[in-house]
């Protein structure tokens, strides 16, 4: 039974890779393998290239000081954060949400067959992240170290080591958030911001992280010994990753009786939340009348893509959260003023006006993390049939699509690049370009994200994290702009001595709007067919 | 008020509708039998515009739902199988949101829904999420917002499906309203017993094709409707 049903999850997993979502029909072979070479080159190539020169830096000092075990805790801990905040938040949907439950309760299936084959997907979300951290880890350590079986025996045993814990800790994540939902009214809200706090945390630990390491860089026996108190168990995995076979044995079993614990929490869990989910909704008490206000169908179609953003906290944290930290950003470019000018000025004193167009450069580069658009046509979902059906335009469907990540970006890129321009102190050029390029770059992508939107949409999803975080299109909509934020900064480094910042920035503002312009016009075109072909 | 010509419409090689043409006037329900599969939803979502289709021509109050879509759309509700509404808006919200698209006054609209909600039961929950509601609340939801607007061309999928016997009986009265009223109702159902009842006009569809269509007089003669399309089927 498990075995069907885990066939049945890694189909779902994968099937984008392997079929066509909007015929069903297979890929070809050539096609499929393109498919997951892009995959692994845009998503896995930077980060990967981080952790290799990271993991390089480290292994041979730390292993020359007979403190290899301090290697694998440190990059541990980096995998299992990464794995643990991109599939812990998907967890509580993995598991609790997903649309077949009243389908498979009703089959003779064990619950613990139905809990294994979703946690199987939360485990694949930990793995293909946690992965990103501790393959490259290993790698570096069997090509550092002198080949022995020991060596590559004890760095894969840490690899599955670490996605098992990834498991157990983004299982624990999903439950609270779970029963967070159950009791709170606001709850996609209050979600985001316990993802906020936990993001937060990570880019404490990392920034402490990064001091931490480079310290260990420079004198690794002072770090190599074996610690006492709570930083044993750290050691003990490190040595779990040395191929020390005690210690393998006892974070296995460790892992074992948290994993047993866990399943057990969430079999016993499943029914109370699922059926909780419905009941709370029920019993809370009917919402005042009012009389409503009449709107025009734009406003209502905007107001429609509007509350299907914040009615989900997994849609607000993939695809929203520059919103949030655009206006951070901006506050922080403000407040480190000084301090910024001054280390930009030293990189940069060659080149008068790099740290305005770095600075432009650098808010377009976080307005570009927006993409609702892009999920946006695949949650339209079973309910598709509404817009389809009612007296609008498709152009009008799509224009309030976009209109939406506008709304939700605009405002906090226009903040952050008045920041910026503040932060720089150019001249009155300079502060435009600053200001007006974020905002015809927002546009840019709003479009360029509505259109991948389009391209081989999917709306025959069973879990709503499919859409937002596990296509191709949101995969492209995070780096389709990377070209043009490289054109923006290396285009004025070659080309200081013949263009000012400030003309530099308005042209190409006008470059990314004009872009807009393409890319607006052939979603009003082909766009409008594709919606209508879905 | 609603005329099919000609309709043609392949799934691949599967031919789904073959050739159907259908009238519907002012004043008449009419109802859309078969077996599963025959075509019948197909027919229904290629009228109100959700399908496209290979042959034929579909105008709805004289519009072509190819070349006028919106027209079409503005003179008709539609209510599918399975009412998958949007489950993160609130009943009401979602009345409103329907209400806006056809530009209905705060005022009439406000009137409608709490005249239509109280009618199928529903004022208390109007507040509540979708995602909360059952099979027979969304029914009745798709129902009220059908109606909402006043369309003169109500098409429907299997309409009586998930509602309670309140709820079936207050739907058949207002079919009959509205047709006296001068608008016009084409579904599609299995309960051939309401079909007998309530339809003035009949069409039974057998893969794909219009095997016999007309008034109900004339379409049963003496018999009953469920024995006609026995033999109908049998005959096939």
């Amino acid at each position: 039974m498990t075995r069907i049903l885990l066939k049945k999850q890694l189909r779902e997993f994968f099937r984008g890779w392997f079929y066509d979502p909007r015929t069903g029909a297979a890929r070809t072979k050539a096609n499929t393998i393109l498919m997951i070479a892009v995959f692994l080159g845009v998503s896995l190539g930077i980060p990967v290239a981080m952790i290799v020169s990271l993991a390089t830096s480290l292994c041979a000092p730390l292993a020359e000081a007979g403190a290899l075990w301090l290697y694998f805790a440190i990059l541990g801990l980096i995998a299992l954060l990464l794995g643990v905040l991109v599939s812990g938040f998907g967890a509580s949907a993995a598991v609790y949400q997903g649309k077949d439950n009243d389908l498979l309760l009703s089959l003779p299936i064990p619950l613990r067959s139905i809990i294994t084959a979703r946690v199987l997907t939360v485990y694949l979300m930990g793995l293909l992240y946690s992965g990103v951290v501790s393959i490259p880890a290993a790698v570096v350590c069997c090509l550092t170290l002198p080949l022995r079986l020991s060596t590559v025996l004890g760095a894969l045993v840490w690899v599955l080591l670490l996605s098992l814990l990834a498991l157990v800790l983004s299982c624990l994540l999903g439950y609270v958030v779970a029963q967070i939902n159950r009791r709170l009214k606001n709850k996609s809200y209050i979600t985001t911001i316990i993802a906020l706090v936990f993001l937060a945390l990570y880019y404490v630990f990392y920034i402490r992280g990064m001091d931490f390491i480079s310290s260990i860089a420079s004198d690794p026996a002072a770090y190599g010994a074996v610690p006492e108190g709570a930083g044993r168990i750290l050691w003990y995995f490190g040595r779990a990753g040395e191929g020390d076979l005690a210690a393998i044995g006892l974070v296995l079993a460790v892992l074992l009786v948290l994993g047993f614990l866990m399943g057990r929490l969430l079999i016993r869990s499943f029914l109370d939340v699922i059926s909780a989910a419905k009941v709370t909704e029920r019993i809370k008490k009917p919402a005042a009348e009012k009389a409503s206000k009449q709107r025009s169908p734009f406003a209502a179609l905007l107001g429609r893509d509007l509350g299907r953003f914040t009615a989900s906290a997994n849609y607000m944290l993939n695809c929203g959260i520059a919103s949030l930290l655009l206006p951070l950003v901006g506050a922080a470019l403000l407040w480190k003023r000084a301090l910024l000018m001054e280390a930009l000025g030293e990189a940069f004193g060659a080149l008068p006006g790099f740290p305005v167009v770095l600075l432009a450069t650098g808010v377009c580069a976080m307005a570009g993390m927006n993409d609702l658009a892009t999920p946006s046509v695949a949650l339209e979902g079973k309910s598709l049939w509404i817009a389809r059906s009612l007296p609008v335009d498709t152009a009008q469907v799509l224009r309030s699509k976009l209109a939406a990540q506008l709304v939700v970006t605009a405002p906090s890129a226009l903040f952050c690049g008045l920041c910026a321009a503040i932060c720089a102190a150019g001249n009155a050029l300079e502060a435009l370009g600053c200001v007006l390029l974020p905002l015809c770059y927002c546009a840019f992508t709003a479009c360029v994200d509505l259109r991948l939107g389009l391209w081989r949409t999917d709306i025959h999803w069973t879990q709503e994290i499919a859409p937002i975080k596990q296509s191709l299109n949101v995969l492209f909509a995070l780096v389709c702009g990377a070209p043009l934020l490289i054109l923006f900064a290396g285009g004025y480094f070659a080309l200081s001595d013949t263009v000012g910042a400030g003309v530099w920035l308005l042209a190409m503002a006008a470059l990314s709007a004009a872009l807009a312009c393409v890319f607006y016009r052939n979603l009003m075109r082909q766009g409008v067919r594709l919606f209508e072909a879905l | 008020m609603l005329t099919i010509n000609h309709l043609t419409k392949r799934y691949g090689d599967k031919l789904a509708v073959d050739d159907l043409s259908l009238h519907i006037a002012p004043g008449e329900i009419v109802g859309f039998i078969g077996h599963n599969g025959a075509g019948k939803t197909t027919t229904l979502k290629c009228a109100v515009g959700i399908q496209s289709f290979d042959q034929g021509e579909i105008t709805v109050d004289g519009h072509s739902i190819k070349t006028d879509p919106l027209s079409c759309k503005r003179a008709l509700a539609y209510i599918p199988d399975d009412p998958a509404l949007y489950e993160y808006m609130t009943g009401r919200r979602y009345l409103d949101f329907i209400a806006d698209i056809f530009r209905v006054s705060a005022e009439a609209r406000n009137a409608k829904i709490a005249e239509l909600a109280e009618r199928f039961g529903l004022t208390d929950d109007l507040g509540q999420p979708i995602a909360g509601y059952s099979h027979g609340m969304k029914q009745k939801l798709a129902v009220i917002s059908a109606w909402l607007h006043s369309p003169r061309l109500i098409v429907m999928d299997e309409p009586f499906v998930g509602l309670d016997p309140r709820a079936s009986h207050e739907l058949k009265l207002m079919m009959r309203a509205h047709c006296d009223a001068g608008g016009a109702i084409f579904f599609s159902t299995h309960v051939l017993e309401v079909a007998e009842k309530l339809c003035d006009q009949v069409a039974i569809i057998r893969r794909g094709k219009l095997i016999r269509a007309g008034s109900m007089d004339a379409v049963r003669g003496d018999a009953s409707l469920e024995e006609v399309f026995l033999e109908l089927e049998a005959e096939a």
